[in-house]
């Protein structure tokens, strides 16, 4: 009996051993840190001691810090430890402002994904009220403590077809200068805490949108200053910016390509005290010079970034056809304005191709340095100097009074700026936030079952499963090709089918023009396709080498992965195995458009009997 | 009378051990008990967690919710079912009038519990590393086991509770009826994010919860309550089924 | 027979709700003998048995077994218990389920002595799911003897067993008390009573109704029923003696008494047409019924002392 039971022993205590561990040689950083700290709890009153200081502006080396009541109480060498707060030993560790990202557009998880990488504030440049006010709501609360705070534009300026319509929102747009002073009123109405526009001169040579006047632009910054509200443009050409500065508008949320910033420029800005949000992650994203390769190989990075936020790093732009050369001139603009004195401040631009929220913004920073600036300065730019443009109170700064949101850094981020995304610790109006890792996210997106999706003879947009059939055309994009749904009937039958008919005209760079099946309600949600194995339907076209387009979009995310079919003239059966679209994360599943893509001209094609298998 | 006689008592460990070893013994030899008990759990969690897994996450969270509704099992089976059928046969009265200490009698069925935990942990780690590539820390992978099965301590209060009040009849059927939903509405079975709101708030009040959410703490999938709230809820439980039960026990006049 | 007592009852009363279940009885049980309790159904013996193994708690009154309390652990350890069961845990062993019983005691008897004792031998190794009634009875009382008590409660041990069986377990009884234990036992077999018991009390509706040695008792209760037909009218048989308890069922006539043969006599000198005479003993439900009604007044003097 008892050697009976040692040998059970000995055999689970085996198996144990052989249970399978992270690869990972390290343990997270949060499991540490409970072995490290005896389990102490570092909230609301504590004290961080001997560490190296950046308040947002200057560097203190070993010095205390206390935070009482969520907020920084004291900043000295050696501060008393009168209440027997918990101290935390800081040596050789580097303490900054929560960072903010000065150019996002915030959605869905974007806040949690930034208080993730250490971003404690986000200034949005264009997201729909209802979020933006969701999150207004308790921004200056203290128990605020497991998302970003939120500052937002909400809607931004622009007109009919111009940039920012293309998303597939209904946004009000501006035409004439009358329209002006109500669109900022009802702005501010919706919270707005700044107002943002997109602007491209008469003279610009690349012109992609429609753009509001100059006119409109003047009245705009007006109108805004008029009540009390910044005015900041989104621009791609010096040209353009030129403008905009001299209307007096506060700052530009991008830099541009066309060409380097000259001293006329750099000196208007400087007598506007204007500032300028360069975005080079989305800007290197746009030519295929990204670092988010870089940002998703990194340990430190990679792990604490969701599933979405991997697929945000990893999609690419469409080819633009913008020369390499285009990124380096806004790199050397940076740098000219950085040495003039220009405020330079940091953004992603975030969730863009090849940018996430959080993490981009580390990759940004390495950009800032690369073109030029020093660690300092580049800290400052996403920290203290926000603060001095923006009304964002005391955030960004480590300042007596403001709230503790803060990052421990493991080590000198002066020596090399790539240690800022190695975090030992953040902080959110005082409470240490618990960085999630990949591992815990859950998906809770409904689970389609297979089934018949429609055969086109009770409805034409209505679908058995999903949200029904909608046209789609590159019109969203500010394309022109245009599309027609018809209900037909089959030869001598009154089984019928659906009909595409449509032009694929010159427009937007990438035209399409098709359908799409809807699957959520917007491009926020999303389905779970983990029990469809296939997608069948049937089909012919009228040109026996027509190619059609499958395009399978994910939650959030606005790049397809795209399956190519041939379509012959006579109706046949297509079985497309969903493990073909191989990028595509299949419970993340947004809606599938059947488009004819790219090739100019008329085309027809006929779908029956769409089913998931 | 011998006064010598009667200050001496019996070896206390002893009892322990032959009280769990019979018990144990018992139970192996009704397979038709055993084996659905341990392979419930198992069954489901290959189901969902593993074959309509709905996301990479999904084994991992769902290994521990099945350990949780592994464990409550032979919980509430051991002591709900088997107190209500030994009532029902007059042998727990036989029980009561020997000299049997009554903290024997739980401990046995506690060793049981523990033992059957255990058991169905090992098979639920190894479906999960073999078959769902479930990978964690050594010290996560033991320290999930020990609340697992310390976790079941407060399932054997309201088994003893049900097992002294449930006629023997009707036991099983009821304690069936009460494991299955409890399960499932705890969220053991699917995660409770998957739920309506309304389904949501219902589990915060039922014990498997927060039994889960202990255990999820440990690989950081939990919803984020303070781990008091889920230790007071689980202590608040045990001590009023202890409370009930004592009650049940004491009500003397069961002729 | 030594005299100590180990066992008092004093004046004890249990009410369930307002039913009234034992009213006021006092009882002390000797060292060393045997005590056997007879009663009908519901007449009181279970719960006496419940509130001596302190299964009850009492509505007033008194219990005391070795100077301890009724349930308590250390009282439990001088005691065994024999109990009417409907089954016990089908799989263990016959083995297994002594060896935990002994494990209890402090000072139990050898494991093969129990064996003997209950007459187990060849059949330790098997499930108690196996075992028939009888062997079931063994083993239940293996348990009770196994760890031995001082003081031993048997509550209808015989039920299920052979004529055989049955003897080898009086004997065993027997043996035990020649040992020193005390036993209290149920029973409705009147010879089971009659052969064990030093003593037998009777219980009816919650009342010591007649206490005494089995041969005082059989005095009592050896009422035979006198059963005929006569046309003779009811008033003329009435003469046939005092408190004669005569009854009518149909064409029957039905006395009862203890002294039959008198009857008898006069019963012939009364009437001249009997027909379809029949004599026979009474069950132990009607000399119950008897006694309670017949001797009222014995109830008080039998309770206070004998």
């Amino acid at each position: 009996m008892k050697t009976k039971v040692l040998i059970i022993t000995a055999v689970i205590t085996g198996l144990f051993f052989l249970l399978p561990e992270p690869n990972e040689s390290i343990e997270p950083t949060d499991s540490n840190e409970q072995v490290d700290e005896n389990s102490q709890s570092f909230d609301q009153n504590f004290i961080i001691s001997k560490v190296r200081l950046f308040d947002g502006f200057k560097v203190f080396e070993e010095t205390d810090v206390l935070i009482e009541n969520n907020k920084i109480a004291n900043i000295a060498v050696n501060i008393e430890n009168k209440n027997n707060f918990p101290v935390l030993d800081a040596q050789g560790k580097t303490l900054i402002p929560g960072l903010i990202d000065a150019h996002t557009h915030a959605y869905g998880e974007a806040l949690e994904d930034a208080l993730n990488f250490g971003v404690t504030t986000e200034l949005d440049m264009f997201t729909m009220p209802a979020f933006a006010q969701d999150h207004f709501e308790n921004r200056d609360s203290v128990t605020n403590t497991n998302h970003a705070d939120l500052f937002s534009a909400t809607i931004l300026a622009t007109t009919t077809n111009g940039h920012g319509t293309q998303f597939g929102f209904d946004i009000p747009v501006l035409n004439h200068v009358d329209e002006v002073e109500g669109f900022v009123v009802e702005r501010i109405n919706d919270g707005a805490d700044f107002i943002k526009a997109v602007y491209n001169s008469e003279l610009a040579d690349r012109k992609h949108f429609p753009s509001v006047s100059y006119e409109v632009m003047v009245e705009l910054v007006e109108s805004a200053h008029k009540n009390n509200r910044m005015l900041v443009v989104h621009v791609d050409n010096l040209i353009s910016a030129k403008e905009v500065i001299n209307a007096g508008a506060d700052g530009i949320v991008h830099s541009f390509m066309d060409s380097v910033v000259d001293d006329e420029f750099i000196q208007s800005m400087l007598n506007n005290n204007a500032f300028v949000v360069p975005t080079l992650s989305v800007l290197a994203s746009a030519v295929q010079l990204s670092n988010a390769d870089e940002l998703l190989q990194n340990q430190n990075l990679s792990r604490f970034l969701s599933k979405q936020q991997k697929q945000q790093l990893d999609a690419k732009f469409p080819a633009f056809g913008i020369p390499e050369q285009g990124f380096r001139n806004a790199m050397e603009s940076v740098s000219l304005l950085a040495k003039a004195g220009v405020s330079i401040l940091a953004g992603s631009d975030a969730p863009n191709p090849g940018t996430t929220h959080g993490a981009t913004l580390h990759g940004e920073l390495m950009f800032l340095v690369k073109a030029g600036m020093t660690e300092q300065q580049v800290l400052h730019s996403a920290t203290g100097a926000v603060s001095e443009h923006f009304d964002v109170g005391l955030r960004g700064t480590l300042k007596t009074g403001a709230m503790a949101s803060m990052v421990l850094l493991n080590n000198n981020p002066f020596d090399d700026i790539t240690h800022t995304q190695n975090i030992a610790k953040i902080w959110k109006n005082g409470s240490s936030h618990k960085r999630t890792t990949l591992a815990n996210t859950v998906n809770n997106n409904s689970i389609i079952q297979p089934g018949l999706v429609s055969d086109f003879n009770a409805s034409l947009t209505e679908t058995q499963i999903g949200q029904g059939i909608i046209e789609s055309t590159d019109q969203m994009a500010g394309g022109k090709s245009t599309v027609e749904l018809n209900q037909k009937s089959h030869e001598n039958s009154e089984d019928s089918y659906l009909h595409v008919k449509g032009e694929i005209l010159k427009g937007f760079m990438y035209r399409w023009s098709g359908f799409s099946y809807m699957l959520s309600q917007d491009p926020t949600q999303a389905v779970n396709f983990s029990q469809i194995k296939q997608l069948t339907f049937d089909a012919k076209s009228i040109d026996a080498k027509q190619e059609l387009a499958l395009l399978l979009f994910e939650k959030g995310s606005f790049q397809p992965v795209t399956h190519m079919i041939k379509l012959s003239k006579e109706w046949q059966n297509h079985v497309v195995e969903l493990s073909q679209f191989k990028a595509a994360d299949l419970t993340e599943v947004s809606n599938i458009s059947f488009v004819i893509s790219q090739e100019l001209g008329e085309y027809e094609f006929m779908i029956d009997n769409i089913e998931l298998k | 009378m011998n006064t010598k006689t009667l200050s001496e008592k019996p070896n206390l460990l002893k009892i322990y051990i032959l009280e769990a070893k019979t018990e144990f013994m018992r139970l192996i030899r009704t397979p038709g008990f055993s084996i659905p008990t341990l392979l419930f759990p198992i069954m489901f969690y290959t189901f969902f967690g593993i074959v309509f897994s709905m996301s990479p996450a999904m084994p991992t969270y769902l290994m521990v919710t099945y350990g949780v509704f592994g464990v409550i099992g032979p919980a509430l089976f051991s002591f709900g079912v088997g107190i209500a059928v030994e009532r029902g046969q007059g042998w727990f009265n036989l029980k009561e009038v020997s000299p049997m200490p009554a903290s024997a009698y739980i401990f046995a069925r506690v060793a049981l519990t523990f033992i059957f935990s255990f058991v169905i942990i090992c098979l639920l780690y190894f479906m999960a590393a073999v078959f769902a590539d479930v990978q964690l820390y050594r010290s996560q992978w033991l320290l999930i086991a020990l609340i697992l099965i310390i976790g079941s301590l407060p399932f054997c209060a309201i088994g003893m509770y049900l097992g002294l009040s449930l006629k023997s009849s009707a036991a099983p059927a009821t304690v069936n009826l009460i494991y299955l939903p409890l399960g499932f509405l705890s969220g053991l079975w699917l995660p409770i994010t998957l739920f309506p709101e309304m389904m949501q708030s219902l589990a915060n009040l039922l014990p498997p919860y927060h039994l889960a959410q202990v255990a999820l703490k440990v690989i950081d999938m939990d919803v984020g309550d303070s781990i008091y709230l889920h230790l007071g809820v689980l202590a608040a439980y045990s001590i009023v089924f202890i409370l009930l039960a004592m009650k049940a026990y004491y009500k003397k006049d069961k002729s | 027979m030594q005299h100590e007592h180990i066992a008092q009852i004093h004046q004890v009363s249990k009410k369930f709700d307002e039913n009234l279940a034992l009213d006021q009885v006092s009882l002390d049980i000797r060292s060393g003998e045997v005590l056997g309790i007879l009663g009908p159904n519901g007449a009181g013996k279970t719960t006496l048995i419940n509130l001596m193994l302190g299964r009850m708690a009492l509505t007033t009154g008194e219990v005391s077994i070795f100077g301890l309390k009724p349930g308590s652990i250390e009282l439990k350890r001088q005691c065994g218990a024999m109990l009417q069961l409907s089954g016990l845990p089908d799989m263990s062993t016959v083995k297994e389920h002594i060896e935990l019983f002994m494990s209890y005691y402090a000072n139990p008897f050898a494991y093969q002595k129990i064996i003997d004792l209950a007459g187990l031998a060849g059949i330790e190794d098997q499930y108690s799911k196996t075992l028939s009634g009888g062997q079931k009875q063994r083993l239940l009382f293996a348990l009770a003897i196994c760890g031995n008590p001082k003081l031993l409660f048997l509550d209808e041990p015989s039920v299920g067993m052979d004529i055989e069986t049955r003897k080898s377990l009086w004997h065993t009884i027997n043996e035990l008390k020649a040992n020193g234990t005390s036993v209290i036992l149920t029973t409705h077999y009147l010879e089971e009573a009659d052969q064990l018991s030093d003593r037998i009390i009777m219980l009816n509706q919650g009342k010591i109704i007649h206490q005494g040695t089995p041969d005082e008792i059989k005095a009592n209760i050896n009422t035979k029923k006198i059963r005929f037909i006569s046309s003779t009218p009811l008033a003329e048989l009435m003469s046939i003696g005092d408190k004669l308890k005569i009854t009518s069922s149909g064409k029957y006539y039905e006395i009862q008494s203890k002294d039959s043969s008198k009857i008898l006599r006069k019963l012939f000198q009364v009437s001249d047409d009997i027909q379809d005479l029949t004599v026979t003993g009474a069950a132990l439900e009607d000399a119950f019924i008897q006694l309670n009604q017949a001797n009222p007044m014995k109830t008080n003097a039998a309770g206070e002392e004998l």
